[in-house]
């Protein structure tokens, strides 16, 4: 696939609010309303309840997730999602392993995240284990990290935006996530479930390739977003779509524990790689994007916002790579950590991603809680459909971003 | 705020508080509903939301450790709270009237590790189908064989 990386060099703090100001479309088109569902039985046209059955074999719930959606009319008085098709038990699989062993069985619950999932269980052992990581493996961890959520972002948007009758997105969004994936096969191998971020530190040193694919890749980013905002964002008709369906108020959001960009569209600007620094983060000057209508097309908007700060922090990541290691030098074959616990919490793409991991003093660990962001951001569909109309449960579904690995584990 | 401080002004309050790995605090079981009004409703504590909610087995000590994860957005503070139940009959208190994200943590674990939670809406198996026997994350659940007696070739 060749790219023209001729196109002139935009302003990297390109926003959507920038753009929002640029387009009066948007503001033009009003939001849509929830329907007030008809309660008095005096009518002799009684309403009767439909029962609707979606999936699990249904594209657009991105996996194999189970909706059973009482209408009324064509309006949702019920949602009761069903999970578990895609169960794979990691949690116990998980105490039958040692503990670098663990670290590959991540990259399948979050497929579209592994760089993150990877990251949140190293972290984990190295904490109980007392594990140094030099610096380099950390700015290493970083630089992959944040292009598998630029990557992720992109996939979501394509996914997105076919979700709601935009088709071309799809092909753009994969288009450049293509790029992405050429970079992580260069140095891992492997396009989908890397295994890239170890015990340790990171499987191996970039190459000077890597190092110039990412550069070129970002010299034609914001070019490309601005392609993606031309396309979508100004468009009436997903404005029509996406602009106050599924509103959720962050008192709500707080309450079923949501994380992410879905808490950031509420007016929450809490990020974890801000809030409690993890890693290197600290050194790195990147700003967390924040809109306050808590809808679907906020949720866009904040995701494609987070593209533009992932791109700032590889930037500087990159220019200030330290020389070193890029693992331990010699890290034990068995790791014995010691009787304890540990919780780490990171910021993955779809929102907070935690590992709780208890270990006994021997080889493997006695149990491993993986707290994955989509289980809680999901929890909070039966509240945000009810009351929407059956073509509008996709739009909020997609804009939820799950990913069904992540669901079930 | 400081987990020293923390920890002072929890076991004012409860007493029977005690200390796990210099990080968690482990309260009794009846405590928790008191426990969790309280440190929603303190000022220095403010606790927002239920962050994380899983359990751990412990066959030799034959208990199940309840695991709970708190979190303050205002305060920016963290806090792991541990419940030990008895493992032959495990039972507890539902969060779900404080947070509405117990509801499927508590789910999956009454799912994966069979821990009744009294009052509890929808106590239902989420991961797993509905009629599955037993508790997978259980130490000493058993996978069923396909053949659940050997064939006979006779």
């Amino acid at each position: 696939m060749s790219h023209d990386t001729q196109i002139k060099k935009e302003p990297s703090n390109l926003s959507s609010k920038q753009f929002r100001t640029d387009s009066p479309l948007i503001d033009q088109i009003p939001g849509r309303k929830r329907q007030i569902l008809r309660e008095s039985p005096e009518s002799e046209l009684k309403m009767e309840e439909f029962l609707l059955n979606v999936g699990p074999q249904h594209p657009s719930t991105h996996g194999v997730l189970r909706l059973v959606v009482a209408l009324e009319g064509e309006v949702i008085k019920r949602c009761d999602p069903d999970l578990g098709y895609l169960h794979r038990t990691f949690e116990k699989i998980s105490e039958s392993r040692s503990y670098q062993q663990i670290v590959p069985f991540t990259d399948r619950m979050d497929y579209l995240g592994s760089m993150n999932a990877n990251w949140g269980v190293a972290v984990a052992v190295e904490k109980l284990a007392k594990i140094e990581v030099p610096e380099r493996a950390e700015y290493l961890r970083v630089i992959v990290s944040e292009l598998n959520r630029i990557a992720s972002h992109l996939m979501w948007m394509g996914a997105f935006g076919a979700d709601i009758g935009a088709v071309t997105a799809f092909l753009y969004g994969f288009r450049e996530r293509e790029l992405i994936l050429d970079m992580f096969e260069e140095i891992c191998g492997s396009r989908l479930t890397y295994g890239y971020i170890r015990v340790g530190g990171v499987a191996e040193d970039i190459t000077p390739k890597f190092d110039k694919l990412v550069r070129e890749f970002l010299d034609i980013l914001p070019a490309k977003l601005e392609d993606y905002h031309n396309l979508i964002t100004g468009n009436p008709i997903f404005l029509e779509r996406t602009r106050g369906v599924g509103a959720i108020t962050l008192e709500e959001a707080i309450s079923y524990g949501v994380t992410g960009p879905m808490l950031k569209a509420c007016g929450m600007p809490w990020d974890l790689r801000k809030e409690e620094p993890y890693s290197v983060y600290p050194k790195f000057d990147f700003d967390i994007p924040v809109y306050y209508n808590g809808d679907c097309f906020d949720r866009f908007r904040v995701r494609m916002d987070e593209m533009v700060e992932s791109a700032k922090i590889v930037i500087q990541a990159l220019d200030g790579l330290p020389e070193g290691d890029y693992k331990v030098k010699k890290l034990a074959r068995n790791i014995k950590p010691p009787v304890g616990d540990v919780y780490v919490r990171q910021e993955a793409p779809r929102g907070e991603y935690g590992v709780y991991m208890e270990s006994d003093g021997s080889t493997k660990p006695n149990r491993v809680k993986y707290r994955t962001p989509s289980f809680s951001n999901l929890s909070i569909l039966p509240l945000m459909t009810v009351g929407w109309k059956i073509a509008d449960l996709v739009a909020i579904l997609g804009s939820v971003d799950i990913v069904l690995g992540d669901v079930d584990r | 705020m400081e987990f020293q401080a923390i920890v002072e002004l929890v076991k004012n309050k409860f007493p029977q508080t005690e200390i796990e790995f210099e990080k968690n605090l482990v309260i009794a079981k009846d405590d928790l509903i008191p426990f969790v009004e309280f440190i929603r409703n303190t000022p220095e504590l403010h606790i927002d939301v239920l962050d994380l909610l899983t359990a751990a087995d412990h066959p030799a000590e034959n208990q199940i450790h309840m695991v709970y994860g708190f979190h303050s957005y205002r305060l920016a503070h963290y806090l792991i709270v541990k419940v030990k139940l008895d493992r032959k009959n495990p039972s507890i208190a539902t969060l779900t009237h404080w947070w509405e994200s117990a509801n499927w943590t508590e789910r999956e674990v009454y799912d994966l590790m069979g821990v009744n939670f009294e009052g509890h809406p929808d106590q239902r198996r989420i991961l797993t189908p509905p009629d599955f026997v037993g508790h997978g994350l259980r130490k000493d659940y058993e996978r069923p064989g396909f053949f659940v007696k050997k064939p006979d070739f006779k």
